[in-house]
């Protein structure tokens, strides 16, 4: 790509139906989040902090009606990420000061960590009903459509989306109670 | 699951923005408030002389809580975002309530103290006072489980915001029972009837909003 796309487009595209938009949106900020917490929680270890952008990434995706379209996104999806972070700091016993301006000085982390750690959301994964499960598997390790999906377990393709939603849903509840 | 594959699930999950949050909000609550008049029309009985009443100054009754609810809808769109503040919204209420007091001193400076403990004394004091909150309950039921998908950066104060839009929405479908017409009466009943939706909202919020 020559030009990004800015994130407030990239949503804005996103809000008018478009799913890679959305896709990309999530892909382009994750290193983002990445450098904030990896600057903030050096020594929590990799999974760990894995495990935060994936917290941060489903809040957003549930909360992403908060963001209003006429506003700069990185305000929003700051402010949400400092709550979530200094939720799962305080979880893990400690706490910090995640000032704003730590945002804009973070260099992005790219990197994830070892595929092949065990992450808190299979963990998660492994609480929720085998139905929900299955289907979030199949979404998203396996990348089937939800049409796909729908075939595959027999269900019509709004009952998958339906059933996608709600595991998310039980997923981030999940995760919360994991934290308290 | 690596995050990759989460943020293809969460794309699966994505579907198209139909309506602003305040827009959201609006219908959430409107039939709830559709309820409530229908309470109003059946169970309360609307006035009598309610044609008469709208064609005098006592359709202020009506409209200044109208007009109070409609900020509320601004005043909740922008408690829902996590960067919290409050901007024109705040103003607007501000303006709204020292309105309301300036007209209820002005009235006290005519009408004497007496003459306010008779009127808040009435049994139309008490049958405001509870009717609103009950008025309420559905439609600010709807409004908390909109907010429920945001993310205020204070749930209690959002919820409070909940329930000052839903409880002068619920005021305002009230006024069409309301026999007492004094702004001795209006503005401290109305007044403390919505303070008790705020306070609702506020409790249910700081749990029902929480993220």
């Amino acid at each position: 790509m020559l030009l990004e796309t800015s994130w407030e487009d990239l949503m804005r595209a996103a809000n008018r139906g478009d799913q890679k938009a959305y896709a990309q949106f999530l892909r382009a900020i994750t290193p983002t989040l990445r450098g904030v917490i990896r600057a903030r929680g050096a020594d929590l270890g990799p999974e760990a902090r894995e495990d935060i952008v994936q917290d941060v990434l489903l809040t957003i995706h549930l909360k992403r009606q908060s963001w209003r379209e006429d506003a700069p996104i990185r305000p929003w999806l700051y402010a949400i990420t400092r709550h979530k972070v200094i939720d799962a700091f305080r979880a893990r016993g400690r706490r910090i000061d995640l000032p704003v301006e730590d945002f804009a000085d973070t260099i992005a982390a790219p990197e994830g960590p070892d595929p092949f750690e065990q992450h808190d959301i299979d963990r998660v994964l492994n609480k929720l009903e085998p139905r929900a499960a299955q289907i979030l598997r199949a979404i998203g390790i396996e990348g089937q459509t939800t049409a796909q999906a729908g075939e595959r377990l027999g269900m019509t393709e709004g009952a998958v989306r339906v059933a996608l939603h709600r595991a998310l849903k039980a997923a981030a509840d999940l995760r919360e109670r994991m934290m308290e | 699951m690596k995050t990759e594959d989460l943020i293809s699930a969460l794309a699966a999950d994505h579907e198209p923005r139909r309506h602003s949050l305040r827009a959201k909000v609006t219908l959430a609550i409107l039939p709830g408030l559709v309820v409530a008049a229908l309470l109003i029309a059946f169970l309360w009985h609307v006035r009598p002389d309610l044609v008469e009443a709208l064609q005098s100054p006592a359709i202020a009754k009506t409209i200044m809580p109208a007009i109070l609810a409609t900020f509320g809808v601004w005043l909740v769109s922008t408690l829902a975002r996590p960067e919290g503040g409050v901007g024109r919204e705040a103003l607007g209420l501000a303006a709204l309530a020292t309105l309301a007091v300036a007209l209820f001193l002005w009235s006290l400076g005519t009408s004497g103290t007496t003459a306010l403990r008779e009127t808040l004394s009435s049994p139309n004091f008490v049958s405001c006072v509870v009717s609103v909150p009950i008025l309420s309950l559905l439609p600010l039921a709807a409004a908390i489980v909109v907010l429920r998908d945001t993310a205020p950066a204070r749930p209690a104060l959002a919820g409070a915001g909940a329930g000052l839009m839903v409880g002068a929405a619920a005021a305002a479908v009230y006024s069409l029972h309301c026999p007492v017409d004094t702004i001795l009466f209006f503005v401290p009943t109305y007044g403390l009837a919505i303070a008790l939706v705020s306070a609702m909202g506020a409790a249910v919020g700081s749990r029902a909003l929480a993220w």
